[in-house]
This record gives structure tokens, sequence and C-alpha cells, in this order.
């Protein structure tokens, strides 16, 4: 799935260039090769980003941030790692301190909801989990509200569950990209899943809501 | 099915990717097992966020954007209230000062002796403040 615009052909087209040849290109001094490299793996890094934070301008912030290291660091770049996902490893990087960074909200689950999130909760709850599948879309409640409960995750336990789930790394790719051991990684997987069942529990507790009766 | 099976088929089953019969199957079990359902429910909760696609999500920002205002909270009055409250302060406010400017434009406060000394008026108005027109003695003397 990372290395796809490293061999990916287009019939009746130019063959696509690896991106190691690009690499090579802008080391080489020609910087302009850069900004094919950036056009290639932007939307899949702000993507990645979105998973973290909801403003659309941080996230920008961020997918920038994320190419300018890259650039910095391209020096240090070893081709027997798909560019795609040495880009990746930053953007985690990028996030995680800017998770860190920020302060945890916790005490905002339990505040008022707009009335759209009511709603929605009131879908989550009561629909059939056929009715759910899809019900999501165009509900920007149902987004915002999902980051509202992630948010009161601590940055470690947000960050396992996004890159165990969202990112679909196994306990493996995940210690070695954060540097922390697989039982840390285990452990933190476990405890975000309680931390967000509790917080989901407070979230959800004053309205008697089923799903934690 | 069992609950392993349903819970590592509730990514695809939320994306609508799950082949007919495995979906029906998942969701047979939904129905009879309490706590996948609620699992599935709680899965729910962030999928938006966790195991949406990209599409997807643009679909959720950008199709909002248009017809929905961005969340405020319940505490923060609404557009309109604030442009009306706002005003009704302005009004207020306007009130004031214009009572306080036509205050004092219209009626001088009473100069003492000192400032009128000090202003170098008319020996003739210092006067009129120095002496009285009548003191006690005059009724005395009357």
């Amino acid at each position: 799935m990372l290395g796809v615009a490293s061999t990916a052909r287009v019939e009746g087209a130019e063959p696509v260039r690896p991106d190691e040849d690009l690499v090579a290109e802008v080391r080489a001094g020609e910087t302009a090769a850069f900004a094919e490299l950036a056009s290639r793996h932007r939307r899949r890094i702000e993507h990645l980003c979105r998973r973290f934070f909801t403003d659309p301008e941080p996230v920008r912030d961020l997918t920038q941030e994320c190419f300018l290291r890259a650039f910095a660091g391209l020096s240090s770049y070893r081709a027997e790692m798909p560019f795609a996902a040495w880009i990746r490893t930053i953007a985690i990087n990028v996030c995680y301190d800017e998770l860190r960074r920020r302060r945890r909200k916790p005490e905002e689950l339990v505040a008022d909801f707009a009335g759209g999130e009511t709603e929605w909760l009131e879908l989550v709850n009561h629909a059939s989990p056929e009715e759910l599948a899809g019900a999501a879309e165009e509900r920007r409640e149902a987004y915002t509200l999902a980051h509202r409960l992630l948010d009161s995750l601590r940055p470690e336990d947000r960050m396992v569950l996004v890159l165990k789930d969202s990112e679909e790394m196994g306990v493996r790719a995940i210690a070695e990209t954060l540097g922390w051991s697989e039982a840390k990684v285990k452990i933190r997987a476990f405890r975000a899943r309680q931390a967000l069942r509790k917080q989901a529990s407070r979230m959800m507790g004053a309205r008697r809501f089923r799903i934690f009766k | 099915m069992n609950c392993f099976q349903a819970r590592k088929e509730f990514p695809n089953f939320w994306r609508e990717h799950l082949a007919p019969p495995i979906a029906d199957e998942l969701a047979g079990h939904l129905e009879c097992c309490g706590l996948c359902e609620q699992a599935y429910r709680l899965f729910a909760l962030t999928a938006p966020v966790l195991h949406s696609a990209p599409e997807a999500v643009e679909a959720m920002l950008g199709g909002a954007d248009a017809e929905r205002p961005a969340r405020r909270p319940r505490s923060a009055p609404a557009g309109d209230a604030v442009g009306q409250r706002g005003m009704v302060w302005t009004a207020l406010s306007m009130l004031v000062a214009a009572s306080v400017i036509a205050y004092f434009a219209v009626a001088s406060p009473g100069e003492s002796l000192t400032d009128a000394l000090s202003n170098n008026r008319p020996s003739s108005a210092i006067s009129a403040v120095q002496e009285p027109a009548s003191s006690f003695l005059d009724d005395f003397a009357g």
C-alpha cells in the first residue's frame, strides 16, 4: 500500500518514476524534484494528520512541517525503506510532538453537545447496526464528536489507537516507529481501549444510553 | 460467526465493504450478542475518525460545511442573538453618553469664590458672591 508510487505504471502514459529516483535527484541538487514527491504523498500525509486533529489549518501546517523535515533530513534517508514509509514515520513523529504539546481535554467530554451531536449520539444508541454503517457520511458532528472522544485520551494512547486501527500497523512496526518496546505498545493499546470505553461511558452516562448499561 | 470473527469485521461492515452473506451473518450475530452489539456501538463513535476512508472524511467535512454552521457551545449565544444583544448595548451606551454630554452642556456647576477669583471674573460678579444680599444682622436691625 505504501510503495504504490514506487512501481506504479499507467498504460499509455509515461512510466511513473520511482520515489527513490526523485530522492536521488533532489540529493543531486535538483530541488524541483521534491515538489513531485510532495505532490505524490501530500494527500496521504494530510489524511494521517486528520486522524489526530480536526481543524484544517493545523492539519495543513503539520503536513507542511512533515515535508520541511523530510527535505531537511533527506540526507539521512536510506533506500531500504520505501520513501512513503519514511515520510509517514516523520508525519507520525510530527503529530505525536503536536499531541504532546497540546493539552488533553477530558473535561470537555461531559460538557454540552451541539444539537447535531446529540442527534448523532441518539442514532448511535438506537439505530440498527446496518443503519449505522454509512450513517456517518456527510455528518460533520459524527466526525467532531469522534475527535472530542479521542482528544480526551493521553497522547500515547491515541497514537497507538490510530496507528493500530487506522494505519493498520502491527505491534512491532509501531514499536519501531515510536521507539518503544513491544510490551509497551500492547499495554498502551489495552489501556487506550479501556480509557476510551470509560470516556464514552462518561459522555453517555448522563443520557442513560444503552451502550453502557 | 464467533465474537472474535465478528469484531474483526467491524471496520469492513462500517465501510459497507462486506459481501452480503457475511454482512448478514455479522448483523445476525450482533442481534444475538449484547456484548458485541455494545462493542460495535462504541466502535461507531470513533469510526468516523479512525476507520473512515479519506473520501468519506472529505464528505463529512465538505458536505456539512455548506449546509450547517460550525459547532458552537450551547452556552454561547447564537449568531442572531449576538447581533441583537450587541445593538441593544450600543444603543444603551449611546444614550448614556448623550445624557452625560447634555448634562454638562446645559447645567454648569455653581462656581466657588476661589474659582471666580482665579478666572478674573468682574468685580461685580465677585462681590455678588462675596456679599450676600442680606446678613443675619439685617434681621435684628429690621
